[in-house]
């Protein structure tokens, strides 16, 4: 039964607060958030920072918002709070229905969305909802705030494009008018990472697709997202064959490893095969189905 | 497992073969590496790993087991154990130099690694990928050594981080064959590799440092890391 | 560091090492050991109590970061000597075995119950679904809080066994 090594604590206060702090302590200082990636990795001494520097009481990071034609997610907002947006789920089913089966109902009051999106675990499902959606992350440090696309954030497994002494604040997602998604993850019990997990938001228009946007996790597809099947339902009628077509180029795009969750054929098949389910639902929701 | 890179160098075979065969030289390319001592073909550093919240330091030694003027192949063979808790690490590397032309060599690099421990926990996909992101940094930092030797290594060349956000823009240049670009100005990453040269600078001496200057010490950000170092220690 | 958090209502202060998780703090500073310490890897949900209002792993906070807060353990759902309606449903409906599961599990119906008084048998499973029991097969637990929902003022005089459906 373990325990964390010592560590000293920080509480922000603020932003600008949390920036100094990280400052201050340099290298050797972490941002704590929800705790539920950080806190089961010191415990066992996997990480071992000097710091920790919390930010649970940053105002300035809560809070799910429209601002013009874009939802605002603020990098301290809980999965809870995400599965249960109203705000959300008026625009994107995907929301919540990747919330439903990310980690547990009891993580779920503590995970943020900051946290997930940070910690860039390879199988992290919100990275594959922030891929499919095409989303941005915005990212402050002493030098100010910066914005990437959620597709250009991830360098490597648990390696993001946030840099020391930065921390990410916001999650933005354009609106999108007429958009279906959904999300549809194969898991071998509850609260556990996918085996595979696929997203997908489609536009349908005038009975052909007039937008696409694809996510995969876990199965090492690059940047969570495929783009080769995104380009190639353009312009088409979302048909079973057609869907099942730009599945299979969404498998391509995954390049799983085998573990003890599954060899990599089967990783591969519930690609292609979550993907064709994701994006058929999202097609009908489009078209009001 | 087993991880293979290829790479050409701007170089002819024998000025590669030399270089290659140079421990101070060749010991920095390694991301997080700091020699402790070299005596004829035995060497022992430290190897530092950081991956997102996880950081973790091999020390450790290793041998030229095989060095084949013939067939232009050298065989290193290292092991380490964590500094802090039980896990080992272990890579038998293979390094093969293919003359191009005249001006023109290719290196073959295959790495053979086993790792125990906590690393391992991260299952075999992650450690792959690790790992080789830490072999591809090697790569083009080895690349740019052998293709400039005169000249100093891009900025981030022996970049210490092997998943540092941003030093060389990620994986998908450094398998495109591309030079790192200059790293940006973070201070943290270059923390390591002031403590690789103020390593080298301790340990091994003037003739080291003759030697490892052109790498490492005509790079900008070492200032910058010497004075942070400094300031670390003060 | 010194770290004041208001327990079952009470302000409670300690000086704790800012490593020290909020089960531990709550078991071993407080001496509260109704809330339990169960696994390694924050799946087992034997550690739930609630902060601020919800049901939260307690192996998986620091006491630090509940510094201020309010928490909430298992010793509160008795009144006195009357218990809450989820206790007196885990003992109706044989929801427990062992117990060591049984702290975490009644939090958490307790939270499910206070913001949905009527779930359906899907909706207590799917709330229950971070939390593991090695020993009912979760079908009594189950039948315990819906016990409870059913039986909202508790145990009822008039409660006969054919009303229990276990």
């Amino acid at each position: 039964m373990q325990t964390p090594a010592p560590v000293g604590y920080a509480r922000a206060g603020s932003v600008a607060d949390a920036l100094a702090l990280l400052a201050q302590h340099g290298e050797d200082a972490r941002v704590i958030a929800g705790g539920h990636s950080l806190i089961p990795m010191m415990r066992l001494r996997l990480a071992r920072p000097e710091v920790l520097v919390d930010i649970n009481d940053l105002a300035e990071l809560k809070g799910i918002r429209i601002e013009g034609d874009e939802i605002v997610i603020g990098a301290m907002v809980r999965h809870a709070e995400v599965l249960a947006s109203p705000v959300l789920a008026e625009h994107y089913a995907i929301f919540a229905e990747a919330e439903r089966v990310i980690a547990d109902p009891i993580v779920r009051n503590r995970g943020t969305v900051g946290g997930s999106m940070c910690q860039a675990d390879p199988s992290e499902d919100l990275s594959a909802v922030g891929a499919a959606l095409k989303g941005r992350v915005e990212v402050t440090g002493p030098g100010g705030t910066r914005s990437l696309a959620i597709r250009e954030f991830h360098d490597g497994p648990y390696e993001t494009k946030v840099g020391p002494g930065e921390i990410l604040t916001t999650v933005r997602f354009p609106i999108r008018p007429g958009a279906g998604s959904a999300y549809e993850k194969v898991e071998r019990r509850v609260g556990d990472w996918p085996v595979c997990s696929a997203g997908a938001y489609v536009v349908v228009r005038d009975g052909v697709v007039a937008e696409a946007g694809i996510g995969l996790t876990a199965v090492g597809a690059p940047h969570f997202c495929a783009p080769d099947a995104e380009e190639f339902l353009l312009g088409k009628a979302p048909d079973a064959d057609t869907l099942e077509q730009a599945a299979r180029l969404a498998a391509a795009a995954a390049r799983p490893s085998a573990d003890q969750r599954g060899p990599a054929d089967y990783k591969s098949h519930l690609a292609y095969e979550l993907t064709r389910r994701a994006l058929t639902r999202a097609a009908a929701s489009s078209q009001g189905a | 497992m087993e991880l293979s890179n290829s790479f050409t160098v701007e170089s002819d075979l024998a000025t590669a073969w030399a270089t290659l065969l140079d421990v101070e030289r060749v010991a920095p390319c390694m991301p997080g590496a700091s020699l402790d001592s070299v005596e004829g073909t035995h060497f022992t550093g430290k190897v530092k790993v950081k991956l997102g919240p996880v950081s973790m330091t091999y020390a450790g030694e290793a041998d030229f087991q095989q060095v084949d003027e013939a067939t232009r192949t050298v065989v290193i063979e290292g092991v380490g154990k964590e500094s802090r808790g039980s896990g080992t690490a272990k890579a038998h590397v293979t390094t093969s130099l293919v003359a191009e032309s005249d001006t023109r060599t290719r290196v073959e690099v295959l790495t053979d690694l086993t790792i125990t421990g906590k690393a391992a926990q991260f299952g075999r996909g992650v450690m792959q990928d690790v790992a080789g992101r830490i072999v591809d940094q090697f790569a083009a930092n080895l690349n740019a050594l052998l293709s400039a030797p005169a000249e100093p290594a891009p900025a981030d060349a022996a970049g210490a981080d092997a998943g540092g956000a941003g030093d060389a823009g990620g994986m998908g240049d450094v398998a495109n064959g591309q030079a790192p670009p200059p790293a940006p100005p973070r201070p943290a990453p270059v923390l390591p590799q002031a403590a690789d040269s103020i390593d080298l600078l301790g340990t091994a001496g003037a003739p080291v440092l003759k030697r490892v200057l052109p790498v490492v010490a005509v790079v900008a950000v070492v200032v910058v890391g010497v004075v942070i170092w400094a300031k670390r220690r003060g | 560091m010194q770290v004041t958090i208001t327990v079952n209502g009470e302000p409670r202060t300690a000086d704790v090492e800012e490593r020290m998780l909020l089960v531990h703090f709550i078991r071993d500073e407080l001496k509260l050991r109704g809330t339990h310490w169960g696994c390694d890897t924050s799946n087992c949900g034997t550690c739930v109590l609630w902060l601020d209002g919800e049901p939260v792993k307690s192996c998986t906070v620091l006491a630090v970061m509940a510094d201020g807060h309010e928490v909430r353990t298992v010793e509160d759902l008795a009144h006195g000597a009357e218990l809450d309606p989820i206790q007196t449903g885990f003992m109706e409906c044989h929801g427990l075995q062992c117990g060591f599961c049984t702290p975490g599990m009644m939090m958490t119906s307790r939270w499910l119950l206070d913001h949905n008084p009527h779930p359906s048998e899907e909706e207590i499973r799917e709330t229950l679904s971070g939390q593991i029991c090695r020993c009912t097969g979760y079908k009594n637990i189950v039948a315990a809080v819906q016990w409870a929902a059913d039986h909202p003022a508790g145990a009822d005089a008039a409660a006969t066994p054919s009303e229990v459906t276990a």
